[in-house]
């Protein structure tokens, strides 16, 4: 509990007497009261006698100062006299520096907007640079690999293909079922219209094969492999097990990197296939339930306008997507700074620029295709 | 010839490292002796751990030169140089244990890189290992089912594994009870004393340092440089220095 006392001394002065108990209990309570006395009456000067507290504590002395800080925004001047001994360290200094604790609690300061562009495009630059650095560090390792063929770890390879292509079949066939499905349900809506119901087998499958398979099952393989070796890796990193690799005088990338990208460049065109087809018996089965057509008429047309061209270049584009992916998990990986917070980014930054990487690389390959279609049937 | 010579020096120069634009330690020079150990102390961020990682080369000093005996060390990044790393052993703060690898293939780990011995010596070689950090029966365990101060007896099995010149040692009481960084001072001692190997110890721990080390040198933060070298009782009684004597005394006074 706590009383105060005031006195008017003079006509602009007023000597503010506490006593009692001023602790973190009466703190809301004393708060309101000094500020409605200083609401009460504009004065030049305030002094607030402390010398009648038994009891002070951090929520008291907090409510004192900011009475003070509130006195000198409404320009008065405000002294304390007979500061109890535990108040003397935060009563005694200038309080109208004390303004620095303002806003303290609002959270980061953002910089402003050409700070920030600053800062994004440096940032930019630097993992630029950082993944042309890895590329290099990756072709060099190839090249040196390929060279010294005893340095590239083919028996880790096998249980590696496991993981990324074995391990993915089951996901890989249930959504390629279910995509060859959903094309031909979409299609058999459309080409109802048109009597043209033959053609939803061109359509599923010239476009599985093309566009849909490497694609999908490429996106499937981002978050098993992509955000999987950027997490192992980038725990590898974390645990210094990269520094004592290298410490043994062992090439991180030519140990850790190549025979992943090799595993993913070898499972994703097998990955690739196998939606493929699971995706064209998806769209024969909706295909005979929708639209009434026969298996052997399906597979007919299927074989009668499919050209080995359109599955080779998805297999092409599955290899290049494999790669891509591999690289940049393992490149994430490697650019872990610090703990667990660091080990997540980095997952989800792998399948986010996989993504990225994908579809630009997709429309790549479709300019390419368009304007040398021979190519690729072989 | 540098092949037979023993590395037994280390000798820095005139180094100065940092990272990202911030110099963490400046124009630092001292020598190692061989066969003794050596401990590099400070407080947190004085660089010590700075100054480690450019000793074996897995940071690239702005300027000066590391050299072992006759070998300059190059990062590890630019051309690694492996008649140095051979011969040095280094077990980190936390082990750094290959986790998808057993006890005893991590210990084999050097030997299949640096030698090309057959297999049933290697073998020979990990049990041997393993014995003389008494972890004889964990062999084939997985490095995520043994304690923290057993997978660090690991890792120092498999610094040790070529039986190196000069071994380093990142911080070895982190994380380890009382009773148990004795023990691991013990086997330091032991290390040193039984095979002449040279210990260089990278620690705050002055318990440790009181213990082993037979010279010291002290890094300070605000510094960015040595400010003390010697033996580690001589320190203790050197009065000039206010920032000696904070470290040595724990900042009584």
């Amino acid at each position: 509990m706590f009383q105060i006392k005031f006195l008017q001394q003079s006509f602009d002065e007023l000597l503010i007497e506490i006593t009692g108990s001023a602790s973190v209990e009466e703190a809301v309570a004393l708060d309101r009261e000094l500020l409605n006395i200083l609401e009460a009456q504009p004065l030049k000067n305030v002094k607030l006698d402390l010398g009648g507290l038994d009891y002070l504590d951090g929520a008291g002395i907090a409510v004192i100062r900011n009475f003070v800080r509130n006195c000198h925004k409404f320009s008065n001047n405000a002294t304390l006299i007979n500061i109890p001994l535990g108040g003397k360290r935060f009563l005694e200094s200038n309080l109208s520096d004390s303004h620095a604790t303002m806003g303290i609690l609002d959270g980061i300061d953002e910089p402003d907007v050409a700070t920030q562009i600053k800062h994004g495009i440096s940032n930019l630059r630097n993992s630029s640079a950082d993944m042309i650095t890895f590329i290099g560090g990756v072709v060099d390792a190839f090249w040196s690999g390929l060279r010294r063929s005893g340095s590239i770890r083919w028996d880790g390879l096998a249980k590696l293909f496991e993981k990324a292509g074995v391990d993915a079949v089951p996901i890989v066939a249930a959504l390629g079922f279910l995509m060859g499905c959903i094309l031909a349900f979409q299609a058999a809506i459309q080409l109802r219209k048109f009597g043209a119901n033959i053609f939803v087998a061109d359509l599923v499958s010239v476009s599985i094969c093309l566009e849909m398979g490497p694609l999908l099952t490429s996106l499937i393989i981002s978050g098993r492999s992509g955000a999987g070796y950027a997490a192992h890796i980038g725990s590898m990193q974390a645990s210094e097990e990269i520094d004592a690799l290298r410490v043994l005088g062992i090439d991180p990338i030519l140990y850790l990197v190549c025979p992943r990208i090799i595993a993913v460049a070898l499972a994703a065109p097998c990955l690739t296939m196998i939606s493929n087809i699971v995706g064209i018996i998806g769209g024969c089965v909706v295909a005979g339930f929708s639209l009434d057509i026969t298996p052997t008429a399906y597979f007919n047309q299927v074989k009668r306008v499919l050209e080995i061209s359109d599955v080779t270049k998805g297999l092409i584009k599955s290899l290049v997507f494999g790669i891509e992916i591999a690289s940049i998990g393992c490149l994430r990986g490697f650019q872990v700074r610090g703990g667990a917070e660091s080990v997540g980014y980095a997952t989800t930054s792998a399948v986010v620029t996989c993504i990225f990487v994908l579809t630009v690389t997709n429309a790549l390959f479709a300019v390419l295709f368009y304007y040398f279609p021979r190519i690729w049937s072989f | 010839m540098s092949d037979n010579h023993y590395v037994s020096v280390i000798s820095v120069r005139n180094l100065t490292a940092g990272y990202a634009g911030e110099t963490v330690i400046r124009d630092i020079s001292f020598e190692i002796p061989g066969g003794k150990i050596f401990a590099i102390m400070g407080r947190s961020g004085c660089g010590k751990t700075t100054l480690f990682r450019a000793m074996v080369g897995l940071l690239k000093p702005a300027s000066g030169e590391i050299y072992y005996g006759d070998d300059k060390m190059e990062p590890i990044s630019e051309q690694p140089k492996i008649e140095i790393l051979r011969k040095i052993g280094v077990l980190f703060q936390s082990g750094a244990l290959f986790t998808s690898m057993t006890v005893a293939e991590n210990v084999a780990m050097p030997l299949t890189q640096f030698t090309s011995l057959p297999q049933p010596v290697i073998e020979e070689i990990v049990a041997m290992k393993l014995e003389l950090v008494g972890l004889q029966d964990s062999a084939k365990k997985l490095p995520g089912e043994l304690s923290g101060g057993m997978q660090k007896r690991a890792a120092l099995a498999r610094a040790m594994a070529l039986d190196p010149h000069i071994l380093f040692f990142d911080e070895p009481s982190a994380g380890l009870d009382p009773l148990t960084s004795s023990e691991l001072d013990e086997t330091i001692r032991s290390i040193n004393s039984f095979m002449g190997t040279t210990v260089v110890l990278i620690t705050h721990e002055l318990r440790s340092v009181y213990s082993v080390a037979d010279s010291v040198i002290l890094l300070d933060p605000s510094e960015k440089t040595i400010i003390a070298r010697g033996r580690p009782r001589e320190l203790e009684q050197d009065v000039s220095d206010k920032r000696v004597r904070d470290f040595f005394h724990g900042g009584l006074n």
